[in-house]
């Protein structure tokens, strides 16, 4: 394979809290290639947002290092960061909060290009040719974001991450706060792009079955911790982590002649970040956990073909 | 087709430009009569406050005694009857409405102006700054504020100034805690998020994310804090710990008509409206202003 975009080497970023420190991300190491789309999943509270949020440098790991480019983003400050910044932007969750409300749709998308010193002129045309790129009319320019629904306003945050041109665009969750109709509209729009502009995307989501069809390879993330990281037809036709498959058996399954019998569903609460299981993180939800789960970290092992996975006790391939 | 295209090219050069927020908050605020009418009243007061001092002399019009008018009831002479010095009610109200709205707007000014200095530090800042501070925010606004107030003007010294003082120290914690969780609020979208990735730096940031964002709310609040002190500042001396008789202010004047109240009601009535009217007025404008800021009325 070609040269990563991204390595991330040993992330940890720990946060305070009343009740102690909690381990939102523990010793995570992983690569994004170019061109790609990588799919972060987990569930609610594992840490996806926060390892995201990390790569793009939105916040500091306590230790780990990001690299773009073979550049250590890490020791990047003031002007040489912001620079750095704008070649790997972020698409939110919550279109509504991601939206200056003072600000018109033209004046969202030029944030990045006025960072970045472009002339008015040109920014405008720029604006201009971004919103027909994203499905938006040229009369939106002047309007606000509270005129637009949601899946237009995601327009909107999606010219605004593409207009300084960047290599990697971290979508965190862009189309969970959106209807089913629109979200299928989103990601075609997304999935165009990428192939116009050879974009790699690090796509976080809950939603196995978005996942499923814009993914290329997946990273499954457990409790600041990744169990498995493979191509996405692995994943679901054959997953290595006990985890994994319990994730994607619990996604909803319209067929009505699906055999509901052989599926493992998850059982139980997240443990808790602060305290979590000593040994393997997942061993108090898992059916094949053992003694030695209960104690020993499993380390992360190279099953070949592009295949990671933590795992004592992998799931017997066919 | 060339009318078209002229059309456009206009279009596109008046993008590189920005409507003006305060054409569209002014506009937005006009569509609110009852506010609209309070500022009506409030302008009136504020010019007859000034004006007063040029139509009344002080010695002679607003404090010198004429026994033979005493404790007249409202006539066409005297539009507000008089009181038990002989003085014209009217006069001293409309004289008492200086130092109502001067007390009333610098308090809230100058608490403001400290209010956002400690709360929008704090919100920046955070961490151990920022608990030392508010809890002793916290602590002052333990102590009832009256009490505090009285306490304060009493080392201070009676007077204007003392009460300016003493109000502004009452006053800042509270502003300080609304401001710094109105800043919180925004530092917190977002859309500030968005801004750092795209690569904004922080000085751009303050100066067109968070002062805009904060800046209707707060001035509002600022609004809505002068009823409050024109209060505040009518208790004081109505305590007689404030502005001294003879001079007209109104809680002042409330408190010499207090042993009056029922010979003469008018004594008490027209200071009390005067004080009523204008903290609704403040109320009423800040409530206005409240919807014709909120950008999503634009």
């Amino acid at each position: 394979m070609s040269e990563p975009l991204i390595r991330a080497e040993h992330l940890v970023k720990y946060f305070k809290s009343n009740a102690g420190r909690i381990k939102a991300v523990d010793d995570v190491s992983f690569e994004i290639y170019p061109g790609e789309t990588l799919a972060l999943v987990g569930e609610s509270g594992c840490g996806k947002s926060t390892l995201g949020r990390l790569i793009v440098r939105l916040l500091k790991a306590d230790s780990g290092t990001v690299t773009l480019n073979g550049v250590d983003l890490g020791s990047l400050k003031g002007s040489a960061l912001r620079k750095a910044r704008q070649n790997m932007q972020i698409v939110f969750q919550d279109p509504f909060s991601s939206l200056d409300p003072h600000f018109t749709v033209g004046e969202v998308i030029a944030e990045p290009l006025r960072a970045a010193g472009v002339k008015k002129e040109e920014r405008v045309q720029r604006v201009q040719q971004l919103m027909r790129r994203v499905g938006l009319q040229e009369e939106d320019y002047w309007r606000f974001p509270h005129q637009f629904s949601g899946g237009q306003r995601q327009r909107i945050g999606i010219a605004r991450a593409l207009a300084p041109e960047p290599q990697l665009i971290v979508c965190d969750e862009p189309v969970s706060a959106l209807d089913v109709s629109i979200q299928a509209q989103i990601l075609n729009l997304m999935r165009r792009l990428q192939a116009e502009s050879k974009l790699t995307y690090l796509f976080i989501s809950h939603d196995l079955a978005v996942v499923r069809y814009i993914s290329n390879r997946i990273v499954v993330m457990f409790l600041g911790k990744l169990c498995e990281i493979c191509p996405t037809k692995d994943a679901y036709e054959h997953p290595l982590h006990p985890y994994t498959r319990m994730l994607i058996d619990s996604a909803p399954e319209p067929d009505p002649d699906f055999d509901r019998e052989d599926r493992m569903l998850l059982q139980g609460e997240l443990p808790s970040p602060i305290n979590p299981p000593a040994g393997c993180r997942f061993c108090t939800r898992c059916p094949y956990a053992t003694d030695e789960c209960r104690t020993v970290e499993p380390e992360m092992k190279d099953y070949g073909g592009g295949r990671l996975c933590a795992c004592h006790h992998p799931l017997p391939q066919k | 087709m060339t009318k078209h295209r002229h059309k456009r090219q206009d279009r596109l050069g008046e993008m590189a430009g920005r409507t003006n927020p305060v054409a569209d908050v002014w506009r937005n605020f006009r569509h609110h009569p009852v506010s609209m009418a309070a500022m009506i009243v409030l302008v009136a007061m504020i010019i007859m406050a000034i004006a007063a001092g040029f139509i009344w002399d002080y010695e002679t019009d607003v404090v010198a005694i004429h026994a033979a008018d005493r404790l007249q009831p409202p006539s066409a002479a005297h539009w507000f009857g008089t009181d038990d010095f002989g003085r014209d009610v009217f006069i001293r109200v409309m004289y008492g409405a200086r130092y109502s709205l001067f007390i009333g707007i610098v308090t809230s000014a100058v608490s403001m102006v400290f209010g956002i200095v400690i709360g929008a530090s704090c919100a920046y800042f955070g961490g151990a700054y920022d608990a030392v501070i508010m809890r002793i925010m916290d602590a002052i606004v333990c102590i009832p504020s009256m009490l505090l107030m009285l306490a304060l003007v009493a080392v201070l010294g009676k007077g204007m100034k003392g009460m300016i003082i003493a109000m502004t120290f009452v006053s800042v914690p509270g502003y300080a805690r609304i401001i710094r969780s109105i800043v919180l609020g925004v530092v917190h979208q977002e859309y500030i998020e968005a801004a750092l990735a795209s690569g904004t730096s922080h000085v751009e940031i303050i100066r067109r994310h968070i002062l805009p964002n904060c800046f209707g709310p707060i001035l509002v609040d600022v609004l809505m804090s002068v009823s409050g002190c024109i209060m505040s500042a009518s208790s004081l001396s109505f305590l007689s710990m404030g502005i001294q008789v003879p001079a007209p202010e109104w809680g002042a004047m409330l408190s010499g008509a207090t042993k009056l109240m029922q010979l003469s009601p008018h004594l008490a009535i027209f200071p009390g409206l005067a004080i009523l009217l204008t903290s609704l007025c403040f109320n009423l404008i800040g409530d206005g202003l409240t919807d014709a800021l909120d950008p999503k009325s634009r």
